[in-house]
């Protein structure tokens, strides 16, 4: 599976035949100031240690765009998508992700390399960015694989609906559920990442 | 093991599927965001938009390193390059390249109030990595390089500069399915470009202008790069232009937008090339589409091979028309039938018809000298080589493009039906016939 979050447009070859919705995407975009005022409004009880609302939690795992960095080798970072998210009771965050595309990710993160993702929608582009310490990978549930198909599902629909092309949007969200691999962290801060003024913000109570 | 080098993967460097950015600040935590392009520069550079002073860059300038994943939107095709920042550029080429590119994808994507380009960070590629994806077949496309060379080959045959144009417009629908086109011509005295040939507009919009620095057309012949956009924005439209120009016109601001230009309402897609001599703008070679994404860095470098062929060829026909000699100037006698009268200012060398605007700069000087001579002494046959030589109509002597100015007055002529006829007759000559007594005036 790949996912991602589409800003740019349809390209023609893509799908010849598909018609070209002039409408520019993201027509009410977020902005880093809903989600700070969001945050402010929210009465959730966080808890010591906790970085995610419930709201925020359910975003991650909403299907939308997962990309990861981690330090690799010589403090050279390195980039990466995922393809979908859990939050798991722990609090821990698990990030789902193709093996044979991420070789170099998941062996830094066996090295205990410091993680970043950062989870963004195609319809608003509504970012936030969580870093994480003490990855750990492993195995995938049977729900894990189901949260992967179901979440890439969702982008997919996603990226369809800002006009990309099926054939292309089939084959940047095929998840191949045998190749699975589950990267978990404990997440230690929040950030806002939509763009415009505001963005960086930190997400706390 | 195959080594993947750059260019090869350009179609993944367009913006179309936006790409992964990697930082990480001095202790190794790293950042990661989506970027709206990567820039392909030359074979081993980059460069990425600067919109925002933030934790991004922040780790840029303290680590140097990068770490970004592009996607080809054709094949689903992905690739990680390592980058090492080399320096941020704030103007020129590749900073108004990118700042065009970026407003295309920034109205697309509803971020036009957002996202704006403060500078471009280039990059030295260090690494190349394929990573591995489903891939899917690369679609059916036009060969841009079979059909800049069918082009070129049809080039040869056209006899002078008007033929040229309408040769290369009419090759540019024929090989490359591109519909609506212009070329337009640069005054290296009024700095703005008037349009001498278009095609696959309701109007020819011959004589319309544009001024340097102006929407794709003008900044494509300030920069002298090619310059172009995916999506439609307003920022590059043409009206958005002319009103630019209007701030500074004053007095022109009337004749300046006297004939309208032909453009595309709301273009999706559009490409400006620079015509070049010796380095110089001589002209620019425009197309549109309503279609977005139509012209790619392989139509890029096709319609930039085409210019290039254009500019040597018009070089070769001012030559050849150079090196004829000097004929004697008959006279005629077409001083009867009705009368047509002709307004000239000095202010800005325009030239009004029975009232309807014709021309103005220097292509208005050069009809007002030919109806004075007319006028006065009856003469018809003018050559080439003498409006050169006037020292009144003050022509650059450098890249004069008077043989577009007289292309340019011809078919402003004609399409006015204003009475008035440039004939060519031979290279380097032409007629002028009046059907008509001419009527002089000057303001």
């Amino acid at each position: 599976m790949r996912v991602g979050v589409g800003l740019g447009g349809l390209h023609p070859s893509c799908d010849p035949g598909k018609a070209k919705p002039n409408m520019p995407r993201a027509q009410r975009p977020h902005s880093p100031e809903a989600e700070l005022a969001a945050l402010s409004a929210c009465t959730d009880d966080l808890g010591a240690g906790s970085v995610l609302s419930a709201e925020l939690a359910e975003f991650c795992q909403s299907g939308v765009s997962v990309i990861i960095a981690v330090g690799g080798r010589g403090n050279v970072p390195l980039s990466g998508q995922g393809c979908a998210c859990r939050v798991l009771e722990d609090g821990r965050m698990r990030i789902l992700l193709l093996r044979r595309s991420n070789h170099a990710i998941i062996a830094a993160a066996d090295q205990d390399a410091p993680i970043a993702v950062t989870f963004s929608q195609p319809l608003t582009h509504r970012s936030i960015q969580i870093k994480g310490i003490n990855p750990a990978t492993g195995e995938p549930t049977l729900s894990d694989r189901q949260a992967a198909v179901e979440q890439s599902a969702g982008l997919e629909q996603e990226l369809r609906d800002v006009d990309y092309a099926r054939r292309f949007t089939e084959a940047y969200c095929a998840v191949d559920v045998d190749d699975l691999v589950a990267l978990d962290f404990d997440p230690v801060a929040a950030f806002v990442q939509t763009p415009g003024p505001g963005a960086g913000a930190e997400l706390r109570k | 093991m195959t080594t993947t080098w750059l260019p090869e993967i350009r179609n993944a460097l367009e913006g179309i599927v936006p790409s992964i950015l990697a930082t990480a600040d001095v202790d190794g935590i790293p950042n990661v965001s989506l970027i709206s392009h990567v820039q392909y520069v030359d074979p081993d550079h980059v460069a990425l938009s600067y919109q925002f002073f933030n934790k991004t860059r922040r780790n840029l300038l303290a680590t140097r390193l990068g770490s970004v994943t592009v996607v080809d939107p054709d094949t689903n095709a992905q690739y990680r390059l390592t980058l090492e920042y080399l320096e941020t550029q704030t103007s020129g080429p590749l900073f108004e390249i990118m700042r065009a590119k970026l407003a295309g994808i920034a109205s697309h994507s509803g971020m036009q109030d957002v996202f704006r380009l403060l500078g471009s960070d280039v990059f030295r590629v260090r690494e190349i990595e394929p990573v591995a994806s489903e891939v899917i077949a690369r679609p059916m496309k036009r060969n841009a390089l079979a059909a800049a060379r069918r082009s070129c080959e049809q080039f040869s045959r056209a006899s002078d500069m008007g033929e040229l144009f309408d040769t290369l417009l009419a090759c540019l629908q024929q090989h490359f399915g591109i519909e609506h086109a212009m070329v337009l011509m640069l005054d290296q005295v009024s700095k703005r470009l008037y349009t001498v040939s278009s095609r696959g507009y309701p109007f020819s919009g011959i004589g319309s202008e544009v001024g340097l620095g102006d929407g794709v057309i003008g900044v494509a012949a300030a920069q002298r790069v090619p310059i172009r956009i995916g999506h439609m924005t307003s920022q590059y439209t043409y009206r958005a232009a002319v009103l630019d120009s209007a701030r500074a016109a004053g007095l022109e601001w009337e004749c300046a937008n006297a004939i309208a230009f032909p453009g595309l309402e709301a273009p999706q897609s559009q490409i400006a090339v620079p015509i070049l001599c010796e380095d110089q703008t001589m002209g620019v070679l425009f197309a549109e589409s309503t279609e977005p994404n139509q012209f790619g860095y392989d139509e890029e470098d096709a319609l930039t091979l085409i210019s290039e062929l254009v500019s040597a060829r018009v070089a070769l026909l001012q030559k050849e028309e150079t090196a004829e000699r000097m004929q004697p100037a008959p006279s005629g006698n077409a001083t009867a039938g009705k009368a047509i009268r002709l307004r000239h200012y000095r202010v800005d060398n325009s030239v009004f018809v029975d009232d309807v605007y014709i021309i103005r700069g220097v292509a208005g000087a050069i009809l007002w000298k030919l109806a004075r001579e007319h006028a006065q002494s009856g003469r018809v046959a003018f050559t080439n080589r003498e409006l050169r030589l006037d020292p009144a109509l003050r022509l650059p002597d450098y890249i004069d493009n008077l043989e577009a100015r007289l292309l340019l007055l011809q078919r402003r002529l004609s399409e006015r039906g204003a009475g008035i006829v440039i004939d060519k007759c031979g290279r380097g000559r032409f007629r002028f016939l009046v059907e008509g007594k001419l009527l002089l005036e000057e303001t």
